[in-house]
């Protein structure tokens, strides 16, 4: 292992951590989701989950009851729901485009609209 | 272009085209797609080193269309980023080879057949990186560049072991004299 073949291996770790480091950078800061809470399909509630929320409840008239829908910035969750089963409380707090907590029984859905730019996966 | 010269470059570039195929049975023990030996790539390297970058470029360019006509592939996705590698890394292949030992190369101070393979691996992961963004059109495929780079040490570094040990047994056995290949 001599010096010119040392330069070379360390210029492509030098590169992997700088490329890791930028990614981590770039990808970071994301932009602010979406929360869309829907019954029976209209949309009720369309609110953006950033900074300058504060935790706070929204109640949600369904036709079984009222569910109760807890925000915080970043994430959303159902916090109470009159339905007999409660799977929707116990999908627990959200936070990723895409995810979605549905409460079938009071036809309540809370879903993170995803960002345009963003796939789930590529097929070929 | 001499019979001989032909007739060893349709051994290199079958011999090429095997490993292509037989790369491509090998299941590969963690899962990223992308991430391969890049046995191809030791032809590449053994016709940069006995006669020229354009046989080399010559060899990869024809192993990466008829290895992928055999295997189904050609002209998908897979194709075009195996070709884009192809071609990235024999160009930095023969740039480590030719223009860099004028600076580095005195005693044994120039880069190795392993330091050169290792670089070759590097630059096929990146062309081929940069043939899927193009493809794909999101730049989030450069997720993959970290892995892809840090793969390319093992696969390359291996590789270039191989080519090495190659190189000694011609020597030996008397069918490696440099000048004279390149005479041919």
């Amino acid at each position: 292992m001599n010096k010119a073949n040392k330069i070379i291996i360390g210029v492509i770790l030098a590169l992997v951590l700088f490329s890791y480091w930028g990614f981590f950078l770039a990808y970071r800061q994301n932009a602010p989701l979406t929360a869309v809470i829907s019954v029976n399909g209209d949309i009720v509630v369309q609110l953006k989950l950033d900074e300058s929320i504060s935790k706070h409840f929204i109640k949600i008239p369904g036709p079984l009851g009222t569910s109760v829908v807890e925000v915080k910035p970043g994430a959303i969750r159902m916090k109470s729901s009159p339905c007999p089963e409660h799977y929707c409380m116990k999908t627990g707090w959200i936070d990723r485009p895409g995810q979605v907590v549905a409460c079938i029984p009071n036809r309540v859905i809370i879903k993170i609209s995803p960002d345009k730019e963003s796939l789930d996966a590529i097929s070929h | 272009m001499s019979l001989r010269k032909q007739t060893i470059i349709a051994v290199l570039l079958s011999l090429a085209i095997i490993l292509h195929l037989f790369e491509a049975l090998i299941p590969i023990p963690f899962p990223i797609p992308g991430v391969k030996l890049g046995l191809a790539n030791i032809v590449t390297l053994l016709a940069l080193v006995l006669f020229d970058f354009k046989t080399a470029f010559l060899i990869a360019f024809l192993r990466t269309m008829l290895g992928s006509l055999l295997s189904g592939t050609i002209f998908n996705i897979a194709f075009f980023l195996s070709f884009a590698g192809a071609i990235t890394s024999t160009c930095f292949m023969a740039i480590l080879l030719f223009l860099l030992p004028p600076i580095f190369h005195h005693d044994d101070r120039g880069f190795s057949l392993v330091g050169i393979s290792i670089g070759g691996a590097a630059a096929h992961n990146l062309g081929q990186l940069a043939m899927a963004a193009l493809l794909i059109k999101h730049s989030g495929i450069f997720y993959y560049l970290p892995i892809m780079l840090l793969s390319s040490i093992p696969t390359g570094f291996l590789t270039g072991l191989i080519l090495r040990e190659l190189i000694k047994y011609m020597k030996l056995s008397g069918q490696l004299e440099i000048q004279q290949w390149n005479q041919l």
